[in-house]
C-alpha cells in the first residue's frame, strides 16, 4: 500500500535527523535527496487522494522505465525557529 | 465519485501537491510541539513525473504513467518555501465579503468561460469591472472569446444593489445588503420621498429613521440600478426582508 507525499516527506525528515555529528565538529546544514518515486491516483468517496511512494519494487531490472523522480531539498533549522514553528507551524 | 479516468485536471494535482506538502509541515510542527528536536525542514522539491497529458476543450489533464508503460512526457515541478512578503506580493487583494466571479454571474457564464477568464487572470468580479472601465471589453472577448455584449450584460446583472436586512436601531435606520453604494452616494426614497443619509457603503446604508415603518423603501444606487423593499412588512424591532429589484418580480 502506497503512503501519501506527506507521510514519505516526514519519515525522510526523521531519518536523516539522525546523521548529526555536532560532538565531532561537524554539521550538516543542508542535504539532498534524491529518490524514484512512484505516483498514484486513488478515488474516494470525497474526492482523490494523491499516493507519492517509493517504488515498490527493490532492484531495478533495467526494463522498467522511472516512473518519476524527486529531489528533496532540506535546510538546518535554529532553536528560534523550531519554537516559531512549533508556535505558528501549522 | 469522480472519475478521473481521464485524466486529473493539472490544478487539482497542483493543489493535491501543495496540500500533501502542508501536511508534511503541520507533523513536522506537531514534532517541534512536542519538544523533539526540529533538525531539519524542507527548502525546496522538486519532482519529475512520467505521464501522459490531454486536453479536454480549454482542461489540461494529467494521467501518471502505469508500470510498464514506456511513454508519456515528463513533467517536472519544482516547489519551494515561500516566505510571507513573497504571499503578498503575489496574492490577489480581495474586497472584504467580495463574491467569485461564479457566485455573481453564476449561469450567465459557462464553467469554459469561467477557467477562460482565469487564464487572463480575472478571478473576481472587481478586477472584471476595473478592465470594463478601463475599456478592456474587447480585449477579454478575444482572450476569453466571451461576447462583449453578453459580458456587459452580466455585469450590469451582478451590479444591480440587493437589501438583505433592515433593522432599526437606536442610531437610525440600518440597510444592509450588497452593491448599495458605487461610485456616487446612493439615493434613498420611503414613498417617494428622499430620505437623509446618515452613512453609505456597499454593505451598509444608515438612514435617519422615518416616522413611520410602512410603504416602499427604494435605493437607487445608478439611473436605471434600484431595488424596492416593502416596509408595511416591518414590525417593531428587527426584521428581515427580501428586498424586490425595481422591474423585476
Amino acid at each position: 500500500m502506497k503512503r501519501e507525499l506527506w507521510e514519505l516527506i516526514s519519515e525522510l525528515v526523521e531519518a536523516l535527523a539522525a546523521p548529526q555529528a555536532e560532538k565531532w565538529g561537524l554539521t550538516v546544514t543542508g542535504m539532498q535527496l534524491e529518490l524514484p518515486i512512484e505516483l498514484v491516483v486513488a478515488q474516494t468517496e470525497v474526492g482523490f487522494r494523491l499516493l507519492i511512494d517509493a517504488p515498490h519494487y527493490r532492484w531495478d531490472a533495467g526494463l522498467r522505465p522511472e516512473a518519476g523522480r524527486m529531489a528533496l531539498q532540506l535546510r538546518k533549522t535554529g532553536a528560534q525557529e523550531a519554537a516559531w514553528f512549533a508556535q505558528f507551524g501549522s | 465519485m469522480s472519475d478521473y479516468d481521464d485524466g486529473l485536471p493539472i490544478e487539482e494535482f497542483i493543489q493535491a501537491l501543495s496540500s500533501q506538502l502542508d501536511r508534511a509541515q503541520a507533523a513536522l510542527a506537531v514534532k517541534a510541539r512536542f519538544g523533539l528536536p526540529l533538525t531539519f525542514a524542507v527548502k525546496d522539491i522538486s519532482i519529475d513525473l512520467r505521464a501522459h497529458i490531454s486536453m479536454r476543450q480549454s482542461q489540461v489533464l494529467i494521467t501518471p504513467t502505469g508500470p510498464n508503460d514506456p511513454g508519456g512526457s515528463i513533467i517536472h515541478l519544482a516547489l519551494t518555501s515561500i516566505t510571507r512578503p513573497m504571499i503578498q506580493e503575489n496574492t490577489l487583494e480581495i474586497e472584504a465579503d467580495e463574491p467569485n466571479i461564479q457566485e455573481v454571474l453564476g449561469e450567465e457564464i459557462s464553467d469554459e468561460e469561467r477557467r477562460r477568464l482565469e487564464w487572463a487572470g480575472i478571478r473576481t468580479v472587481s478586477q472584471l469591472r476595473e478592465l470594463e472601465r478601463g475599456g478592456g471589453e474587447h480585449v477579454i472577448e478575444q482572450v476569453a472569446q466571451i461576447p462583449a455584449m453578453r459580458l456587459r450584460a452580466a455585469l450590469q446583472n451582478a451590479s444591480r444593489p440587493r437589501i438583505n436586512r433592515i433593522q432599526q436601531g437606536s442610531d437610525g435606520l440600518r440597510i444592509t445588503g450588497s452593491n448599495l453604494r458605487r461610485d456616487r452616494r446612493p439615493q434613498v426614497l420611503i414613498n417617494g420621498g428622499p430620505a437623509s443619509i446618515l452613512s453609505a457603503s456597499a454593505q451598509e446604508i444608515l438612514i435617519e429613521p422615518p416616522p413611520l415603518l410602512s410603504g416602499t423603501l427604494a435605493v437607487e444606487t445608478e439611473p436605471g440600478l434600484a431595488v424596492e423593499a416593502d416596509l408595511s412588512q416591518a414590525q417593531a424591532g428587527n426584521y428581515d426582508l427580501n428586498g424586490r429589484e425595481k422591474g423585476r418580480s
